[in-house]
């Protein structure tokens, strides 16, 4: 991720904008990213030390003298040296050869009071007792410094693709330093939703979700938003951009605080999709389904039951009631019985009293919510509803339980 | 109490969630409407002044906020404090629980905690700024208190009654954890006062704080923050007033003038020009609040700027690592052979040049804490007389055997300074602590000495 100081935004009022990226900007991205690329390809092998050194003089050099090029070619080369892959460094045999070669150091210098140290010497002696040269054994002693790791390998994203995720990477860093996205989005396809749902869910947000008449209306934070303007929630507002910018349309204004006095700016940008609907960071694409709900969906299918499960289902809006974005809906394969399935397992039990109302004003699919034990709240908070249930889980959510309720809530007959 | 329903407090993610209250009451103590979730909501470290404030309105509270206990037993080993230790818990005591102590390295601040610790008798969370010194906070509590000792950051994630943190992982983990403790430790406390760390305190629902530190005035003027984080300065003592043999080691510093060579001056010098000339021509001055900053955004404007900049590092460099004082590092490491030197640098570039040249250990932020561990064994046993680092020990760091210290490089900060300094003060029967200073004459060195040096310590 590209940090704050490598963004070349501008403020302009109450607003902070963005360079233009437009095709020649892309092109000259592209350009860079190709150059330092190949100039990272060519010192393959060599340690770290050199191909940094190697990859600033060559952004240095490409440098075409306009005021934002420093800046721009800093940000490509940063994200060209994040998919660097260096040696992991060999520790013990470095430590091994400083703690015999500084010991006896010391008591060489201790042995021979009035003399000065004589460190060619002590060398010499402890690389004889090593079997190796003294030079062999300087070059050896500080061998493991991160700077002395070879690079491996270039695990480069192509140059075009990298330009055209340039822009997005770029407001990224500015969310950085974010209080609050007011995000507004549509999009085809309810998977996309849901990704974007389950994101926020993940980093443990606190969105408002709105529907409107084509998309949904989102106001993000965190609970200590109200009382502090700091960037606590900037790196989660950062990571979540991508799943915003995954939908067909969507336009954000966030609250920043930008430069060293942290002066509150409004901050926008709109746009379709990713031009190849990849998700340029895509960590929250991959980080979006909790580890209790992986290591669910595993233990239900040993199970081997009647039932399927559908990894993305439909966000259920209840008009004027609110929203419920389900993780999972198991469909009985005997008659096609559905009941949507809800992880609340983080920090929210106001949630699962959102999701308690969302029922009691006639939420007609049936659900099934599994609610960490740490929310403390009480499997009777639902009563007797028809059409949904609450199961309180501790370490793990039980999968024959989950069956179980299954049953109970889809009962004889199909739905 | 009149039997109307209970209001309910919960934590939640740093906060407190009041809910509960009828529609037409006021506002709790602290609280702000928070209409995303339809409660009143207040930051965590407002949860004693809001029971205090519901209980004095006569209102049933259903606390689910506060999932910290009360430690079963105490101390298992007590030791008698010394009578500073013991005004110091007294004035804190006085204080309702919450404020800073202030005490010179050496003087015993941990064994304050202890004290506090078994005098509250709650769950505590101690933070700790380097995972050097939530290694020793581990081992004090472990051997005090008998009892398994939560460690979080390092890689290690574990929660006990008894927990130790660093203050990068409590930043983290506080709005999950900021519960289960009742009282907070803050050691090295003038940390906290940056918009993160403070991020840490206002999350958690401790009543009781406890802030340590022997610098607590930082350039900035947060210390002024200390009130609301952890409570007012509570107890002081510097020192000059604790040193003499019984508390603090005596101590001895003396100020070095290196000049440099030929050939060094005129590189020097012509850096400096250049520098000089840059500030010159675009009006910068570096005695005003802004000098630094402007000079860091001006010259990053053209090549011009670069290479002002480029001459600025270069004359400090030569300043800090001038030929003639590594060599005169070389002499004080043979005239005390038989010691337990440290010696401290401004930057890693010297502490590695003067490992390589003198064959000594070298701890950096890069070194593991196990390496750390074993070389400042390794300085205790004896088997090393000399260990080289720019900034990691700077603070806190428990090294008993170490008497002389080098400065070979440092800052202007009067703080770091003086923890230096702290480092050889622990007091061992016979001990005379040194330090040396080694300044590069006619350079901004000599200036940044005279302004790190403004401290009685110093005097």
């Amino acid at each position: 991720m590209l940090t704050a100081d490598l963004v070349g935004a501008r403020r302009r009022g109450s607003e902070l904008r963005l360079p233009p990226t437009d095709a020649a900007r892309r092109a000259r991205i592209a350009s860079l990213a190709a150059d330092l690329g190949s100039v990272a390809r060519a010192h393959l092998g060599e340690p770290r030390d050199a191909v940094e050194e190697a990859l600033r003089v060559a952004t240095v050099a490409a440098e075409t003298g306009a005021p934002a090029e420093r800046r721009l070619g800093e940000a490509v080369r940063k994200l060209v040296s994040d998919e660097l892959r260096f040696e992991e460094p060999v520790r013990q045999e470095a430590i091994a050869c400083r703690r015999d070669t500084f010991r006896r150091a010391a008591a060489a210098r201790r042995a021979t009071p009035g003399a000065p140290f004589d460190r060619a010497a002590v060398l010499e002696e402890i690389a004889r007792d090593r079997g190796t040269t003294a030079a062999a054994l300087e070059a050896g002693l500080y061998a493991d410094r991160p700077g002395a790791q070879r690079l491996l390998a270039v695990e480069a994203t192509a140059p075009a693709l990298l330009a055209a995720a340039f822009e997005i990477r770029e407001a990224q860093a500015v969310l950085l330093r974010a209080t609050k996205i007011e995000a507004t989005v549509r999009a085809v396809d309810a998977a996309i939703y849901r990704r974007l749902f389950r994101t926020l869910k993940f980093l443990r947000l606190l969105p408002v979700i709105t529907a409107g008449k084509t998309g949904y209306r989102i106001e993000i934070d965190g609970p200590l938003s109200l009382f502090q303007g700091g960037g606590r929630y900037g790196l989660q507002l950062a990571v979540a951009l991508p799943a915003i910018a995954a939908c067909d349309v969507w336009s954000i204004e966030a609250h920043v605080r930008w430069g060293a006095e942290r002066r509150p700016l409004r901050f926008r940008l709109s746009g379709g999709s990713t031009p190849d609907g990849s998700m340029p960071g895509g960590g929250a694409q991959a980080a979006a389904q909790p580890d209790e709900l992986a290591a669910f969906i595993t233990a239900f299918e040993r199970l081997d039951s009647a039932w399927r499960i559908d990894r993305e289902p439909a966000v259920l809006d209840l008009p004027g009631a609110g929203l419920c974005v389900p993780d999972l809906a198991f469909v009985r394969a005997t008659d096609g019985a559905c009941v949507y399935f809800e992880l609340l397992g983080f920090w929210s039990r106001e949630a699962v009293f959102r999701r308690v109302d969302l029922v009691k004003a006639g939420l007609p699919q049936r659900i099934l919510f599994a609610v960490s034990k740490s929310l403390r709240v009480g499997e009777a908070l639902l009563g007797d509803a028809p059409t949904a249930s609450l199961y309180v889980f501790g370490r793990v959510i039980a999968a024959k339980e989950i069956l179980a309720r299954l049953e109970a809530l889809a009962g004889g007959s199909a739905s | 109490m009149d039997g109307t329903p209970a209001l309910t407090l919960t934590f939640r993610g740093g906060t407190i969630e009041v809910t509960g209250l009828p529609g037409n009451a006021a506002a709790p103590a602290g609280c702000v409407w928070d209409g995303r979730t339809a409660c009143w909501r207040a930051p965590a470290s407002a949860y004693a002044d809001l029971r205090r404030g519901l209980a004095r309105a006569g209102c049933a509270v259903d606390d689910r906020a506060r999932r910290y206990a009360e430690l079963p037993e105490g101390a298992l080993v007590r030791r008698a404090p010394r009578p500073y230790q013991e005004e110091a818990l007294a004035a804190w005591q006085a204080a309702k629980g919450r404020g800073v102590v202030v005490l010179p390295t050496g003087a015993g601040k941990t064994h304050v905690a202890c004290l506090a610790i078994d005098d509250r008798r709650r769950s505590t969370l101690v933070l700790a700024p380097t995972l050097d010194l939530v290694r020793q906070w581990y081992d004090v509590l472990r051997a005090t208190f008998g009892v398994p000792v939560g460690v979080i950051g390092g890689g290690d994630y574990s929660v006990e009654s008894l927990t130790v943190s660093t203050y990068d992982s409590a930043y983290l983990h506080m709005e999950h954890l900021g519960d289960r403790f009742g009282l907070l430790v803050f050691d090295e406390c003038h940390h906290l006062p940056g918009p993160a760390y403070a991020l840490a305190a206002r999350a958690a629902v401790a009543p009781f704080r406890l802030g340590l530190t022997a610098t607590p005035e930082r350039a900035d003027g947060r210390h002024a923050d200390f009130d609301e984080l952890c409570g007012p300065i509570v107890y002081r003592k510097d020192i000059v007033d604790l040193s003499g043999g019984e508390y603090l080691a005596p101590y001895e510093t003396v100020r070095l003038s290196v000049e440099l060579g030929e050939a060094d001056r005129r590189a020097h010098d012509e850096a400096r020009a250049v520098y000089r000339d840059f500030l010159a021509r675009n009006g910068i001055r570096m005695s005003s609040p802004s000098g630094w900053s402007d000079f860091i955004i001006r010259s990053s404007r053209n090549d011009d700027g670069r290479r002002a900049m480029a001459a600025y590092r270069r004359q400090r460099e030569i300043a800090f690592a001038a030929p003639a004082k590594l060599d005169y590092v070389g002499l004080l490491l043979d005239r005390h052979r038989d010691d337990r030197v440290l010696l401290f640098t401004q930057d890693n570039a010297t502490a590695t040049e003067l490992s390589r040249r003198f064959l000594i250990p070298i701890i950096t932020h890069e070194t593991r804490v196990r390496e750390r561990s074993e070389i400042l064994a390794g300085l205790a046993d004896g088997d090393y007389g000399a260990i080289v680092t720019s900034k990691v020990l700077n603070e806190g760091v428990d090294i008993p055997a170490a008497n002389v210290a080098v400065v070979v490089s440092g800052s202007a900060s009067v703080r770091e300074h003086v923890q230096r300094l702290g480092r050889i003060l622990r007091a061992q029967a016979g001990k005379h602590a040194l330090l040396y200073e080694l300044v590069t004459a006619q350079t901004t060195e000599t200036f940044t000495s005279s302004r790190r040096r403004d401290h009685s310590a110093y005097r």
